[in-house]
């Protein structure tokens, strides 16, 4: 099992690359580099603020959307050109097609925190860059099975997109949510507002807690960052194997 | 893709694979049991960018991006799990960010509507004249466009307030605009003198504005004249009594 997940690992690696994903990421990351600049210049104060918390914003986004539609389209492809169906006729389990696909794309994440780095550590102290760049690849490797398992689960790549896209604008904005449902207006004598609440901590218990990750505030204010990796680690592993493992309960119920 | 309806049997899926989806399942419940509540941070209303910055954001529609910021701005005493009062804001930064909202499209009359009929709401009166001296500052920019939200300044520093120095001060104001002002707005004035006690100036004021010309509508004419009648006997009136 273990050289079946290196060598998917390694064919999903050198797809990734020959597909001139890591091209447009340095693409972008220019990009995001001379927006931070621009930004920088024309702000009156709190320029190297600014700066950072755009270039690492944007980076964010950018890594979540590129490697999530990379993974994506790799599983379609892959269904489309009967290739998953080749490699299962293989006496390969299905957990090391898995686990080598993360495998392929998680390098490409490592990829991905690291090429920001030399540009942030221009704004930053090391220390704060070391920890974002650590939890952001923690949050990619979580995008990358929740893309393998909605792609493996719908079959469908706008299905899946949105399905991803959805679960992360969610994840990132389930707090302000809840605050909301719970805020000055919330009736407590109200069937509707106590359902509304519960529903919304229901769907928070479910979702990854991506507000504990890659914070643009610790690159602003490295003060704030302190035993926030710990978390961020847990929460990763915990949901990482929740979500490989329902992937991985689809993957084996799949009919080729 | 194509879409996969036939499904192998639950019994294919390893046992393994199952534990490890239950205990992960209870493991990711536990954690979130675990994690603190989301904590109700109130935002202090930030300074407005430079106009660059925001017309970059605008992406070439200053008119849409003048609205977005006139609503967020609306909208910002309702923050996430807090409800923040009108008057604990910082009027120098919300008159900064209306003035934002106007410098992006001068025809949103939103900016205007929100600071004289929400922003002095408040039980402040400094912040009710800083805001209206923002509305005055904004009306001498374009008076034909902008008269009405100053007629609302009159009466707002008139009855809210109970200055009437000021509210003659703006009336005046839109009594001299160069504009195309209508009449009821431009007498404001008078009936600011009258309460003042200043009759022979509103008498002044009124007398020149019928005789003038300015005024065509027969029943107002009918009304102002009655009004100036009435001026000239409390004038007599007053000046028996001394």
């Amino acid at each position: 099992m273990g050289r079946g997940i290196i060598t998917i690992g390694v064919f999903t690696f050198v797809e990734a690359v020959r597909g001139r994903l890591l091209w447009v990421m340095l693409a972008l990351v220019i990009a995001g580099f001379a927006l931070a600049e621009f930004l920088g210049s024309i702000a009156i104060t709190e320029d190297r603020a600014i700066q950072v918390g755009v270039l690492s914003a944007v980076w964010r986004i950018v890594c979540v959307f590129l490697i999530g539609l990379a993974v994506i389209s790799s599983l379609a492809r892959e269904a489309a050109d009967k290739g998953m169906d080749l490699l299962f006729s293989f006496p390969l389990d299905r957990a090391a097609y898995y686990f080598g696909k993360l495998g392929g794309f998680a390098a490409v994440a490592v990829i991905a925190a690291v090429v920001v780095a030399p540009l942030l550590l221009l704004y930053a102290p090391l220390s704060a860059v070391l920890l974002w760049m650590v939890s952001l690849f923690c949050e990619l490797i979580l995008i990358i099975c929740l893309s393998l398992f909605l792609a493996l689960t719908f079959n469908h790549v706008t299905v899946a997109v949105s399905g991803l896209m959805g679960i992360y604008v969610l994840a990132r904005s389930i707090d302000s949510f809840q605050l909301m449902a719970r805020g000055p207006f919330f009736d407590s004598s109200s069937l509707a507002d106590q359902f509304i609440a519960w529903f919304l901590q229901s769907l928070a218990y479910m979702l990854p807690s991506f507000s504990l990750f890659a914070r643009a505030d610790w690159l602003i204010d490295p003060a704030t960052m302190s035993g926030a990796l710990g978390a961020v680690v847990i929460q990763t592993v915990i949901y990482g194997v929740l979500i490989s493992a329902a992937a991985l309960f689809d993957l084996y119920r799949k009919s080729l | 893709m194509n879409r996969t309806t036939q499904q192998r049997s639950v019994k294919n899926v390893p046992r393994a694979c199952v534990w490890v989806l239950g205990t992960a399942l209870v493991l990711q419940l536990l954690w979130h049991t675990w994690l603190p509540d989301p904590q109700v941070r109130a935002m202090a209303l930030p300074r407005p960018p430079p106009d660059g910055y925001l017309r970059l954001l605008g992406f070439g529609e200053p008119a849409v991006l003048s609205r977005l910021v006139s609503l967020w701005l609306q909208a910002f005493d309702n923050q996430p799990g807090i409800s923040i009062p009108f008057v604990a804001l910082d009027y120098e930064r919300v008159t900064g960010w209306l003035r934002v909202s106007l410098r992006l499209d001068p025809g949103n009359s939103y900016p205007l509507l929100v600071a004289s009929h929400l922003y002095t709401e408040v039980p402040d009166a400094a912040k009710v004249r800083r805001m209206l001296a923002f509305i005055e500052s904004e009306f001498k920019l374009d008076p034909q466009a902008r008269w009405r939200w100053m007629a609302n300044a009159v009466l707002t520093a008139k009855h809210r307030l109970g200055d009437l120095p000021l509210a003659l001060a703006l009336a005046r104001q839109l009594t001299d605009a160069d504009a195309k002002i209508p009449g009821w707005a431009r007498q404001m004035q008078i009936f600011v003198l009258e309460d003042l006690g200043e009759l022979e100036a509103a008498e002044i004021l009124l007398g020149g504005m019928l005789s003038s010309g300015s005024i065509t509508s027969a029943h107002e004419r009918i009304f102002l004249d009655q009004r100036l009648e009435t001026l000239r006997e409390a004038i007599a009136k007053r000046s028996v009594e001394k």
